[in-house]
């Protein structure tokens, strides 16, 4: 053996035992990818509902025989629903090796995670929150939104509302006072006077709340006083079920012809059950049993899975967000061949994946997802769980989708009205 | 008197009133024992639950449900009982913050046990079909279930004024607050009457549980958000004072109806503004109860 030769092969050598434990571990073994979602407090319910999903999308790539001939294992961590928990859960995953993170199942944990990702080299899917700035002046290229936005979300809602009922000539709503509550109102308030067959509606002042408030009495009185007959809320969790327990004994079913919500689905429908108003739309990301869901094969099969996973054949619409944006990550570190940032970032840009809804995409410019988005109508039903989703309405994103101005705020202003 | 104004104080007196129904317990038991109990909203949690689990979704009856509202008053009781002897009776005589630790411990353990046997879903209680519905006065649309909540708050104030001040059980009390170690020589069985006194505070919390779960959507959480409200009413009334309790729960309704209705925008800043006040002013709360100054 030459001298050059033995002394390159020692410099390889030294240079492998000088490189990071932990690069070394992530370059072997299973696929690691962090998943933190909130599994406790106030978000819990609607975090633990998307971990499934994300965890019956490992199942379903393991089972298929994994990613680059190796297994993928989640790492979980439970960011509490909270902004500062989301940072320092990412940056402790980032400690131990972990570049590739599904989070912020929520806008509130999302602005936490969006700014530090670059920071932090990783890529970075934000599961499902629709606050517009993550794509616009927070966007950075680490991060991809796996949902639509709130104007796509709440614009296509007044659209559908308007729509499927049109003898609703004044509407109003009732939003949380804060920047998610006051832009959903006014996306939807927008849509309903621009898609209005016929005459143009009245859309009166939005009323605001607190997004955790218990009693809404006040408001409950100002809605009834007022003159509309359709209603956005824009209040979600407990906090809408308890608005239509106090609503409900007042009459407001019988007052509001039309009502669309925020996206608690099936979640308002179990609680209130044969309570549940007559003629409430929701945001809607999947319901197993009702087209165009039932026939799709992949909403088949994570129904399937998910039962199998979890024994509970009621799966939630959140089930869905969180399949879908495990599937972008496993999608993009397929197609890139490596589970390298640099490379699962660039690789996601390009993948068109299927999801329950159908196929899916992310705008290059801004990586936001393009879909089709559903909007489903219930009501209350004699059998159990005792409420039925009635129909379900799909409106393409690419109708609806805002132009792409990464690094600058949305105006919505700008739009043609 | 404008409807509108008539509306905040209907709005404010039906708030006020679940406030007490709430913080009855909280008071009395720091009246009593002075161990200010971090769990009891956990307490009014799992009576709301256990209400839940015997009288369903749907009541039949406002009979049936005052008297599922008296289960989970009962069974919230046992389990005060349970308190008392596992927790509560260890920490009389040593310094308050270990009783602070220890109620806070407990709340998350009943939060817990909550979610191990109910889950995390939520759950929508409906009122009774008697109150139901609404009526229109003035302009205002009045819930027939709030009334009732009225009604009930009114009368649970009135029964522990009576018990307190006009039997022999509330002097027996009174007694024990005052002085232990007096009554105790003459003759009155003190950590009997503790006991009771802690399985009253937890009744009433399991009864308060029962009574307002038509109110809110039932969830691990359903506790914090009335008892943050009852703990304000406590320390504004004075600690351990039910007469003080009941007029600040009073106040704290209507100033929160009336931030709700005229200043929207500020939603929910009225009250704090209210206990800042309140403690520059009366920093003893309006009715000190004795030894508490």
């Amino acid at each position: 053996m030459k001298r050059r030769t033995v002394l390159k092969s020692f410099a390889g050598a030294a240079a492998l035992l000088g490189m990071n434990a932990t690069y070394l571990r992530a370059q072997s073994g299973p696929i690691r990818v962090g998943a933190a979602f909130a599994l406790s407090g106030v978000g819990a319910p609607v975090g633990k509902q998307m971990l499934a999903g994300t965890e019956v999308a490992a199942m379903q790539i393991n089972k298929a025989g994994g990613l680059l001939g190796r297994e993928v294992e989640l790492v979980i961590r439970d960011d509490k629903y909270n902004s500062s928990e989301s940072v320092a859960v990412a940056r402790e995953l980032a400690g131990d090796g972990i570049n590739l993170l599904l989070g912020g199942s929520q806008t509130v944990t999302a602005l936490g995670l969006a700014p530090l990702a670059p920071e932090l080299n990783m890529a970075v899917i934000i599961v499902a929150a629709a606050g517009m700035p993550v794509t616009h002046e927070l966007f950075n290229p680490n991060i991809f939104r796996a949902t639509a936005n709130n104007y796509t979300q709440y614009s296509s809602l007044g659209r559908v509302l308007i729509e499927q009922n049109p003898d609703v000539r004044t509407w109003v709503s009732l939003a949380p006072d804060g920047d998610f509550g006051r832009d959903s109102a006014l996306f939807f308030g927008k849509a309903v006077e621009k898609y209005a067959p016929g005459e143009k509606p009245t859309v009166l002042d939005t009323i605001y709340t607190q997004a955790t408030a218990t009693d809404f009495r006040t408001q409950i009185n100002q809605l009834m006083s007022s003159d509309a007959e359709g209603l956005y809320i824009g209040i979600a969790a407990s906090a809408q079920i308890s608005f239509f327990q106090q609503a409900r004994s007042v009459g407001l079913y019988d007052k509001f012809k039309a009502i669309g919500e925020v996206g608690n689905g099936d979640i308002t429908g179990k609680a209130m059950g044969r309570n549940t108003h007559p003629n409430l739309w929701s945001v809607c990301h999947w319901i197993h049993n009702a087209e165009p869901f039932a026939s799709n094969p992949v909403s088949k099969q994570l129904f399937e899975d998910y039962v199998t996973l979890k024994g509970d054949e009621m799966p939630s619409a959140q089930v869905a967000a969180g399949h879908r944006a495990a599937m972008a990550i496993f999608e993009g570190i397929r197609a890139a061949g490596s589970t390298e940032t640099e490379a699962v970032l660039a690789a996601i840009e390009d993948v068109e994946f299927e999801t329950v809804g159908g196929p899916v995409s992310f705008r290059k410019e801004d990586h936001q997802l393009v879909n089709t988005n559903y909007y489903s109508q219930m009501g209350p039903s004699r059998e159990d769980p005792f409420f039925a989703f009635n129909k379900v309405v799909s409106i393409d994103a690419a109708e609806m989708i805002e132009p792409a101005t990464p690094g600058k705020p949305f105006d919505i202003s700008e739009l043609p009205q | 008197m404008s409807s509108q104004a008539v509306f905040v104080l209907f709005n404010g007196m039906a708030q006020g009133m679940a406030f007490f129904l709430v913080a009855a317990g909280l008071t009395w038991v720091f009246g009593i024992l002075k161990i200010l109990n971090l769990a009891h909203g956990a307490f009014f949690m799992l009576g709301a639950y256990i209400a839940y689990s015997v009288g369903g979704a749907w009541p039949a009856s406002i009979w049936t449900f005052l008297a599922v509202a008296l289960v989970a008053a009962a069974a919230v009781g046992v389990l005060g009982y349970l308190t008392d002897v596992l927790v509560l009776r260890r920490l009389r005589n040593v310094d308050y913050h270990y009783a602070l630790i220890a109620t806070f411990g407990l709340m998350l353990f009943c939060e817990g046990v909550a979610k191990a046997i109910w889950g995390t879903d939520y759950f929508a209680v409906m009122p009774p079909p008697e109150v139901d519905r609404a009526i229109v006065v003035g302009g205002s649309y009045i819930s027939v279930y709030t009334l009732f909540v009225i009604g009930t708050g009114l009368a649970l104030y009135a029964a522990l004024e009576i018990v307190m001040h006009r039997t022999w059980a509330g002097k027996i009390m009174r007694a024990v607050s005052n002085d232990p170690w007096m009554a105790g020589t003459v003759g009155i069985n003190v950590p009997l009457v503790l006991m009771l006194s802690v399985v009253a505070s937890f009744v009433l919390a399991g009864f308060a549980g029962g009574v307002l779960v038509p109110n809110q959507a039932l969830s691990p959480h359903v506790g914090a958000s009335f008892v943050l409200y009852a703990f304000m009413a406590v320390v504004i009334g004075g600690l351990g004072s039910i007469r003080g309790t009941f007029l600040a729960c009073i106040l704290l309704g209507i100033v929160e109806s009336a931030n709700a209705t005229f200043m929207a925008q500020y939603g929910g800043i009225a009250i704090y503004i209210l206990l800042a006040v309140a403690l520059v002013w009366k920093p003893n709360g309006l009715f000190p109860a004795q030894g508490t100054t």
